[in-house]
């Protein structure tokens, strides 16, 4: 009964201090929401530019055709054109990081379907910036797509792609090999004969060659959709623990430095009163932000729904458990705060990467998604897409929950045994 | 009341105590005096059980040795180091210790109120400590080591860095314990305080005791009468029984040389 009496004033110690210290509480309570509202924001895809690449174009061909892509370029909602005079003008856009890419249409681009009828290859160039090879590959995607749009669309219009024919066909007379020109010309003939069955039988002008139906995925009986927010709050949520484990430790080991950690260990406490103290009010402290955060989540504006609150809740034991290990194994990694806060920010900042606190592990290298199993956010991240988007059973909770109440056990045994109390007055 | 029997402890290469001995009786103020270097801080750690010797023992006699539930109970401890909350109040900062020592809330409350009107801080009772001068955090510190009531209180230099108001409202709480038969332990640099203030001082250096008596009987054993040193004490601290002093005594038995 002392004992846990003398553990709860011990936690609520805790608890008090950090509610006193402005920049600790905004760091624990409003920095997980903050960046939960700032990458929901940036993944939702809302505002204007979002999702686009940014590019330079420069149309060297300057003909009906090339204009006729530059529009359709234009007009794409994944893409940001910038026209510019020359491609001097363009890369200097590029280099000082402005656009993301300059694309230069050549002489004699011409028209990409009547290239492609002739049997050659549509040719682009350009430059991108090397820091944003995402975005170069998306705009490498966007615009293989725009030309087969481009070219699709000249030849469903049965005018259209009878004009195409016949300047292929001029072309042809005009210096390809014999044997070529002939082979060529029994493919035209064979598409006009298309075209003519096409009019025959109907066949509107609109039809793609691909019917594409894709919808997001869903789960269960699930009636609000899966918003932006519903994936960056789970990460917004793994920041918050950081921040409660590394605070919890920097208040650990700042009691030794102060001398106040002597004043508990002469009190007719154990040591390990003292340490569950920390540890209840790590833990505290944690569910409280996950509370609060789950609470900012179900406001309108984000609409976050849980498939199961149950599960949640669970989910959130056992991160807060996770993280109270954490805390106590970097409490013990130093003997100054400076050092722990060092050696804390250092190790937490890597584990949050790897394990998906910033850019989603599915974006990552095959080696680093491996990598990400001994990271306790991975399995934070897990549990809490598990409980809220994706879905999981009690079963699929297991493993990620496992994972994390035994990262809590051996973080906490282990960063306990290894703590070092103070051993003199003063020390 | 504390027994310290040939404890000798050393760290890697370096004795810190040497083969230690001494008694403490029961509601006297003991002074444990010493240069940088000499023991003091091991002793006291020894004696509240955060450290444990190589060899010898101590012991608080009829309540057991340092790191045993009881004397814990008995014994009171005001680190050098300010050892309370800056961010919690006064108040808190007592009720807090005081509530690791099992009291109820209402004992709490009330041994809090008492302990601040003892060290003159019970109009300052809901500030938060940062907020306090560094004589008014020592007065807490030396509070804070006494709210289970104590039976033997250690002293760390608790008037390190304070003005001279907040120093002579310390000897007045030592004053106090020692009319309540608390025995209390004193070490300090300052040979005047332990002068006004200790019925029996033990000198010690390079952890061996070289003197144990009254302030009296060392200064008439170990040369009195030689020039005083420091001079930038208060003058009220200076006057000393016989015209020697005890800063005399300290010089002739640890030497001069310089501790850094």
């Amino acid at each position: 009964m002392r004992a846990t009496r003398s553990i709860l004033l011990l936690a609520l110690k805790d608890v008090r201090l950090l509610l006193r210290d402005r920049l600790g509480a905004f760091f624990t309570f409003a920095f997980p929401v903050l960046y939960a509202l700032l990458f929901g924001l940036m993944f939702s895809g809302t505002g204007e530019g979002s999702g686009t690449v940014g590019i330079a174009l420069v149309d060297l061909d300057r003909t009906d055709g090339s204009r006729a892509f530059v529009e359709r370029l234009a007009d794409s909602e994944a893409l940001d054109v910038t026209l510019v005079a020359d491609s001097d003008a363009g890369r200097e856009l590029v280099r000082r990081g402005k656009l993301s890419a300059l694309l230069v249409l050549p002489e004699g681009f011409g028209d990409p379907a009547t290239t492609l009828v002739r049997g050659e290859r549509v040719r682009l160039e350009g430059v991108v910036d090397p820091s944003r090879k995402a975005e170069a590959a998306i705009l490498k995607g966007t615009l293989s797509g725009l030309v087969f749009e481009h070219i699709g669309d000249s030849l469903r219009d049965p005018d259209r792609a009878r004009a195409v024919i016949a300047e292929s066909r001029a072309a042809l007379s005009e210096g390809a090999p014999p044997a070529v020109a002939a082979a060529v010309d029994r493919m035209l003939s064979g598409v006009e004969g298309l075209l003519d069955e096409g009019e025959a039988v109907g066949l509107g002008a609109a039809d793609g060659p691909i019917d594409l139906a894709i919808g997001e995925l869903t789960s269960g009986e699930r009636t609000v959709p899966v918003t932006a927010y519903a994936l960056t709050f789970p990460q917004g949520a793994a920041w918050g623990l950081m921040a409660c484990a590394l605070g919890s430790s920097l208040s650990l080991v700042g009691e030794r430095s102060r001398g106040t950690l002597v004043r508990l260990s002469l009190a007719p406490i154990a040591r390990w009163q003292i340490l569950a103290g920390k540890a209840l009010s790590c833990f505290v402290i944690s569910l409280v932000m996950l509370a609060v955060l789950v609470g900012v989540a179900h406001l309108p504006v984000f609409g976050v729904r849980a498939e199961s609150y149950m599960l949640l809740a669970v989910a959130s034991v056992c991160a807060c458990a996770a993280f109270v290990g954490v805390m106590m194994l970097v409490a013990s990694f130093g003997k100054t705060v400076a050092a722990v806060e060092g050696f804390g920010r250092a190790v937490l900042l890597v584990l949050a990467l790897v394990g998906g606190a910033a850019v989603p592990v599915v974006f990552m290298p095959v080696w680093m998604r491996t990598a990400a199993g001994v990271s306790p956010f991975r399995w934070v991240i897990e549990a809490m897409d598990g409980a809220i988007w994706r879905g999981f059973g009690v079963q699929e909770m297991l493993l990620p929950c496992g994972v994390l109440l035994a990262i809590g056990l051996v973080g906490f045994v282990g960063g306990s045994l290894m703590f070092r109390f103070s051993r003199v007055m003063g020390d | 009341m504390l027994s310290f029997r040939g404890v000798t402890k050393t760290f890697g290469r370096v004795r810190a105590l040497d083969r230690l001995s001494f008694r403490i009786e029961p509601g006297e103020v003991f002074g444990l005096l010493g240069p940088n270097g000499a023991g003091k801080t091991t002793s006291i750690s020894l004696a509240v059980g955060l450290l444990r010797p190589d060899s010898g023992s101590i012991e608080l006699e009829g309540i057991g040795e340092p790191h045993e539930q009881a004397a814990r109970e008995a014994l009171g401890v005001s680190p050098q180091s300010l050892a309370v909350y800056d961010d919690l109040t006064a108040r808190e900062n007592l009720e807090l210790f005081s509530g690791l020592y099992g009291m109820t809330r209402r004992e709490r409350r009330a041994r809090a109120r008492e302990l601040l009107e003892r060290v003159g801080l019970h109009d300052r009772a809901n500030d938060r400590v940062a907020g306090f001068s560094g004589g008014m955090k020592r007065r807490l510190n030396l509070a804070a080591a006494l709210v289970h009531r104590p039976r033997i209180v250690l002293l760390d230099e608790p008037t390190a860095g304070v003005d001279p108001q907040s120093r002579n409202a310390l000897f007045d709480i030592v004053r106090g314990l020692r009319d309540d038969t608390t025995t209390v332990v004193y070490t300090t640099h300052y040979m005047e305080e332990a002068q006004r203030l200790c019925d029996r001082v033990a000198i010690i250096d390079h952890g061996r005791l070289l003197a144990l008596d009254s302030v009296s009987e060392l200064i008439s054993r170990f040369g009195g009468e030689g020039e005083r040193v420091a001079q930038d004490l208060e003058p009220a601290m200076t006057g000393s029984p016989g015209g020697g002093d005890l800063e005399s005594v300290f010089l002739e038995l640890t030497g001069r040389t310089l501790r850094d």
